[in-house]
């Protein structure tokens, strides 16, 4: 999928990037009809979309071929974790892919028909835009950010805006978070090194978890990865009550993470004093 | 409905029933008159009609034209009505029907029946008339009524009052004393589709597109299954992006839409009319359902008895920002509590947009009134105890902070067992009690601390008192 060409004829300057793993079929006809609309609205950019299999096999394959004859599909052969796998399609999309922006999109999420070009218009209203992330609906995160310029504290990475600037500055995500709080960490270190981050209010992406199913891999994930970002930013009692609930949970032991110090800069915008949001909330 | 003269009734007003006749049959047109009515019919031939009279009860189609108007009069009234309708109906298609009724489902005569001062009203009620009509596909398309009068009964007052007002509520029909009535061909009746939800979002002409836009997109993100959208607009009003975004949205194969066209007075009624589903749900361009919402309501009404549903909401708080997306400054759930308290219908008239009602349980309550919707949570939950699903809320009504609205329900009785009223009271004084022992543990363990820095306390104690004093002056 590429849309309208691009301005300069070439290939697109974004990339979408689709990490799957075990995807029930419904959620990627829906997936793709919404990045069809995207391709549809006025004023849409061009943008390739690619797909990167975490699955056992690469039984998706077949239904992402029904959805898309010419989809860039690739079975990643192992579980590489979310970021890991957003790191390798990002590396291609700013190497050899010449993009200027790559877009991390979940599977489960429903874009708005103008998310994409909101994206892009918000990423492209400042030089040094760091990323870009789509507020969630129809219930949005409570996380602040600035009504007027759009500056948050953090980006959510369920759809997320990475610019060529940050990747060139910052890298992609520490592939040590095999999934959760790895956008938070992105966030934190694209802020202290000046760049900056928002949230594009008119990018809705349809993305409900609150009453989704409870279930202790997910928790436990959730915690491991907390905990591994108080060591790394030097929180050791973040760090330490996050293992003691990864325990409650039934985790497995792991090695316990070197608590680092980070740094002046990073431990001024590392926020540990609102549980697993990372900000106040606004409601 | 036109209200007749208290003084003239109908069944003795023969000079107005003659003159609406009258008024109703077209030129030169075949008129069918069942029932002995010579005088009628020597008026309608002095115009120039055509009239062919039935002795009835029952009408016959005959030879010649198909008549454009039938007239029923006397017995025709109810055999006809009860159980002529459809072969009427097929027989003679595009005639209309005419006839005077005396309301055997009216307040007056169900109260004098219940108390036995009166016998039972024979004949049909109005609410049986509406609903053979529709049955057979006709619709009212004028009605002259007389109202019933509010004379006493051997019961008290107050009761009277209450029963009569509770019949009202339940059905408006039970209103009317007597009626003239003229019935016009409508579409095929539909029954309503067992388990298809129809949700109506209705549009006004300061609705934003990108607030209506936000709406569908959420309703499109729905799990219900099946799921019918009703766009109703006023006529004039632009729909052009609202129908793109239906058209896109509806690809995801998650619900059928289709836009309903109405005046303003009469857009909501319509839309109801139109909806197909057997479960019922109100929408407008402020609100964002989230995905299981209508799942869980649906499910709440299949599992029980209930006629009505209601989920908690959020109230999202905008700040105003001109040009850009509206900020969302806070989301303050309501109504609060694990229970559904009969106030909080009263006060979340909001609560209008959280709701599915099962339309198989509401009998003949009115769901739309010329008040709007405002009232319908108080006036449904008057009548039929909701089922509330307290957990987290389940949609948004958005809007700037405004004060609170509260639904305007003057003359609204309550159905409740005893009981529950004597639960909801004593469940009250307990939180009370213990909000006054908590504040009570609070001020003694404030106390104690206090007590324990040295000179505090006595200058904090003559403080108190001194203010004490001061505010006694």
């Amino acid at each position: 999928m590429r849309g309208p060409a691009s301005a300069d004829g070439g290939a697109p300057g974004i990339w979408l990037g689709i990490v799957l793993y075990r995807n029930p079929e419904r959620e990627l006809e829906r997936l793709w009809e919404s990045l069809r609309w995207n391709l549809e609205a006025p004023g849409a950019p061009a943008f390739r979309v690619v797909w990167l299999d975490n699955s056992p096999d690469d039984a998706l394959r077949a239904r992402v071929a029904l959805l898309d004859a010419d989809a860039d599909y690739r079975h990643a052969g192992s579980n590489l974790g979310f970021g890991a796998a957003h790191n390798r399609l990002m590396a291609e999309a700013f190497g050899a892919g010449g993009a200027r922006y790559y877009v991390c999109v979940n599977p489960d999420g429903l874009l708005h028909p103008d998310c994409v070009r909101e994206l892009a218009r918000e990423a492209d209203r400042r030089a040094d835009t760091g990323l870009v992330e789509a507020r969630l609906f129809p219930d949005e995160h409570p996380k602040p950010y600035d009504p007027a310029t759009g500056e948050t504290t953090w980006c959510s990475g369920c759809v997320l805006l990475v610019t060529r600037g940050l990747h060139a500055r910052v890298g992609g995500f520490d592939e040590r978070f095999f999934m959760y709080c790895e956008d938070v960490d992105l966030s934190w270190r694209a802020r202290a090194s000046g760049l900056s981050i928002r949230v594009a209010p008119a990018a809705l992406v349809h993305h409900y978890t609150v009453t989704r199913e409870a279930s202790p891999v997910r928790e436990r994930m959730v915690r491991r990865s907390a905990a591994l970002l108080g060591a790394k930013y030097g929180d050791a009692a973040f760090m330490n009550a996050r293992l003691r609930e990864y325990a409650q949970l039934g985790g497995e032991p792991f090695r316990t993470p070197e608590v680092l110090k980070p740094g002046r800069r990073l431990e001024g915008i590392a926020d540990f004093g609102h549980h697993l949001e990372f900000a106040r909330r606004r409601w | 409905m036109n209200a007749l003269s208290k003084e003239a009734p109908p069944s003795i007003a023969s000079a107005r029933w003659m003159a609406l006749v009258l008024s109703r049959a077209r030129a030169g047109a075949a008129v069918s008159l069942v029932g002995a009515s010579p005088t009628l019919a020597e008026a309608l031939r002095a115009r120039g009609h055509s009239v062919r009279e039935l002795p009835g009860p029952e009408w016959k189609r005959g030879k010649g034209p198909a008549p454009a108007l039938v007239v029923l009069e006397g017995e025709a009234v109810e055999r006809v009505l009860e159980t002529g309708l459809e072969a009427l109906r097929r027989a003679a298609p595009g005639a209309e029907l005419m006839f005077g009724l005396r309301n055997a489902g009216s307040a007056r005569a169900l109260m004098g029946a219940l108390t036995g001062e009166a016998p039972v009203r024979a004949g049909l009620s109005e609410q049986r008339v509406l609903r053979r009509l529709a049955e057979a596909g006709y619709r009212v398309a004028h009605r002259e009524t007389v109202p019933c009068t509010s004379e006493g009964t051997a019961l008290a007052d107050d009761t009277t009052q209450a029963l009569r007002a509770l019949l009202a509520q339940l059905s408006p029909s039970t209103q009317v004393e007597e009626g003239l009535y003229v019935a016009v061909p409508d579409g095929p009746v539909r029954e309503p589709v067992a388990g298809l939800l129809s949700v109506v979002v209705t549009v006004g002409a300061g609705t934003r597109d990108a607030a209506l836009d936000e709406a569908l997109f959420a309703l499109a993100g729905q799990e219900q299954q099946p799921l019918e959208l009703l766009l109703a607009a006023p006529e004039g009003v632009d729909l052009s992006v609202a129908e793109a975004a239906l058209e896109r949205y509806g690809r995801l194969g998650s619900f059928q839409s289709r836009i309903v066209r109405a005046p303003s007075s009469a857009l909501t009624a319509e839309a109801v009319r139109e909806a197909r589903g057997q479960y019922l749900a109100f929408l407008d361009a402020r609100c964002l359902v989230y995905p299981r919402h209508y799942v869980q309501l649906v499910q709440a009404l299949q599992a029980g008895r209930e006629a009505w549903a209601v989920a908690r909401a959020f109230r999202t708080e905008w700040a105003s920002g001109a040009g850009t997306a509206p900020y969302v400054r806070a989301k303050v759930p309501f109504p609060l509590g694990e229970r559904l308290e009969v106030e909080h219908l009263v006060v979340h008239p909001e609560l209008v947009h959280a709701m599915v009602i099962d339309r198989g349980r509401i009998g003949p309550f009115p769901v739309v009134t010329e008040a709007g919707l405002g009232d319908l949570p108080a006036r449904l939950g008057a009548l039929f105890p909701p089922v509330f699903l307290g957990g987290i809320a389940s949609c948004e009504v958005r809007g700037p902070p405004e004060p609170p609205a509260v639904a305007a329900v003057p003359g609204i009785w309550l159905v409740r067992p005893l009981g529950a009223w004597v639960d909801a009271v004593a469940r009250i004084r307990d939180e009370t009690l213990q909000a006054r022992e908590f504040r009570h543990r609070v001020v003694d363990a404030l106390n104690d601390r206090i007590h324990g820095i040295p000179w505090v306390h006595t200058t904090l104690r003559a403080l108190a008192n001194r203010l004490k004093r001061d505010s006694g002056r």
